[in-house]
């Protein structure tokens, strides 16, 4: 039988080869149909876009600007998270204050509170930040009350019994016993704020004159460069793949001995 | 009481009510007793006679309605240290620690008097007397049932508690595992000379470890009885007492 690790090698090689099977068939495709290249470019025109642009271009500036400014709003809403969370374990009124918050906020998407955000943040780095904080403080927020929710009661008896203060019961037992839903609470919030930021991006423009990815996409259709245009949504389509795989990957190996389910 | 033993624990008319359903349920009706200093009481009965009640009121986790339970004199109105308990449910290992750091942490936490290579030596020699030197470096996942109960033993008495709180601690174990895990917890309990308190619904497990056997009746919801196992010639004869008692 495959262990862990054998497993995860194999569903990578899988992936790779489902890419590349997709890739070949898009080529053969374009050659084959003749379709224009302003509808369908052939891979290596998008290719040998993203490598121009990636290495005389702006576009590795854009990137890890949108990365940065990504994870400092994923920072943001995993600190209000835990602060709601903490507030909502406070007493029954604090728990059923955070319950309707959640109730009212988490079905609202980004784009619908988008003209409040405009006039509230203007269309600046503060608008995209409230944009991408709404989208993934929420699921990040209902995933840590779950896990929370979901520590044995045997954990926390023990913590009593050894005289631990509530204070050390909430971060040095409940936190480590539901790792596991805040890595899902994490990965969605990740998502979803991912997903907001290059709307948001589109929407808004270059953000403090740098741009984005999602500014960068916007821009190649303006000017009708669709290999350009594919290029940037590889590059989206890439870094989701890295997150996903290579740091939830990494995180997950980290407490695999944590919480109250494999993760 | 046995003769010649210290009083370490006493529980004065302990009742215990809960409501279900808008209906009051008595699950405790005013149980006493006596337990001794370094003494193996086993508390047998039926199941939802009220043991488990019975051992979370002493051990501070539920507040009786009327009575009170005094350890060396004071009264218990909280869980400590003091009164460790051992829970039914052999997954009370912190799994993201391993064995040994599991017994240290918790030393660090309610010993906090202790140096690091105190706890570390406490640590070994806990694990060694558990039979689990080859596993400190485990987590428990790893960890068969039986070496989980046997390490959640050892974390409980690595505290040095006035007494142990045992709450059916092998009734999940198979046969084999429940055999060693008795030997292990009679070696241990003498060695250190702890109190034990143990419930269980196993005869043949009480006529094994305790030195006095209390029944709980699930009716009266009081003890209705206690053996000495110093009375009779032979487990055999002390189990088909409990037996008769019971059935």
């Amino acid at each position: 039988m495959a262990t862990g690790k054998q497993w995860q090698k194999k569903k990578g090689v899988q992936r790779a080869g489902w890419i590349l099977l997709l890739l070949i068939v898009w080529e053969i495709s374009v050659k084959i149909s003749g379709v224009s290249p302003l509808l369908f470019p052939a891979v290596e025109d998008v290719l040998a876009t993203l490598l121009e642009d990636l290495v005389h271009g702006n576009l590795l500036v854009q990137t890890a600007s949108s990365v940065a400014l990504l994870l400092a709003a994923l920072a943001i809403s995993l600190g209000g998270a835990f602060l709601l969370a903490w507030l909502s374990g406070l007493c029954k009124v604090s728990e059923s204050f955070v319950d309707t918050l959640t109730v009212i906020a988490h079905p609202l998407p980004g784009l619908a509170i988008l003209p409040l955000i405009i006039m509230w943040f203007g269309t600046g780095t503060g608008a995209v930040l409230a944009i991408v904080v709404h989208s993934a403080i929420w699921p990040l927020l209902l995933n840590i009350l779950t896990g929370f929710s979901e520590v044995p009661q045997i954990y926390t008896d023990l913590g009593k019994n050894l005289s631990m203060s509530r204070k050390s019961i909430l971060f040095e037992i409940k936190l480590p016993a539901s790792a596991g839903y805040i890595i899902s609470g994490i990965k969605i919030g990740w998502a979803r704020g991912w997903r907001a930021f290059i709307s948001a991006e589109m929407v808004f423009g270059a953000i403090g004159g740098k741009g984005g990815i999602g500014w960068y996409i916007f821009n190649q259709r303006n000017f009708m460069d669709t290999a350009g245009l594919f290029a940037g949504i590889l590059l989206v389509i890439f870094i989701g793949i890295v997150v996903e795989n290579g740091l939830f990957g990494w995180l997950e190996k980290k407490c695999v001995h944590m919480g109250t389910k494999e993760c | 009481m046995i003769e010649g033993k210290t009083e370490l624990l006493k529980l004065n008319q302990i009742k215990k009510n809960f409501v279900k359903d808008g209906e009051i349920f008595s699950v405790l009706d005013g149980v006493s007793l006596s337990v001794g200093e370094g003494e193996f009481f086993v508390l047998l009965g039926r199941s939802g006679c009220g043991k488990t009640t019975l051992l979370r009121t002493v051990g501070g986790f539920l507040t009786p309605d009327e009575g009170e339970v005094l350890l060396s004199g004071e009264r218990v109105t909280k869980p400590g240290v003091s009164q460790m308990m051992v829970f039914q449910d052999f997954n009370q290992l912190f799994p993201w620690m391993t064995l040994k750091k599991n017994l240290i942490y918790a030393m660090k936490k309610a010993r906090p008097g202790m140096t690091r290579e105190e706890r570390n030596q406490t640590a070994e020699r806990f694990l060694a007397a558990a039979g689990l030197s080859e596993f400190a470096n485990q987590y428990p996942a790893g960890l068969s049932g039986g070496m989980k109960q046997r390490g959640a033993l050892a974390r409980a008495l690595c505290l040095n508690p006035k007494v142990l709180l045992m709450d059916e601690p092998f009734s999940s174990l198979d046969y084999l595992s429940r055999q060693t895990a008795r030997q292990t917890v009679l070696r241990m309990a003498q060695e250190t000379g702890c109190t034990v308190l143990l419930v269980t619904h196993d005869i043949e497990e009480a006529a094994e470890l305790g030195d006095r056997i209390g029944i709980l009746d699930v009716t009266s919801h009081r003890i209705s009885a206690i053996y000495k196992a110093e009375e009779y010639e032979s487990k055999d004869v002390l189990v088909n007492m409990l037996k008769q008692e019971l059935l």
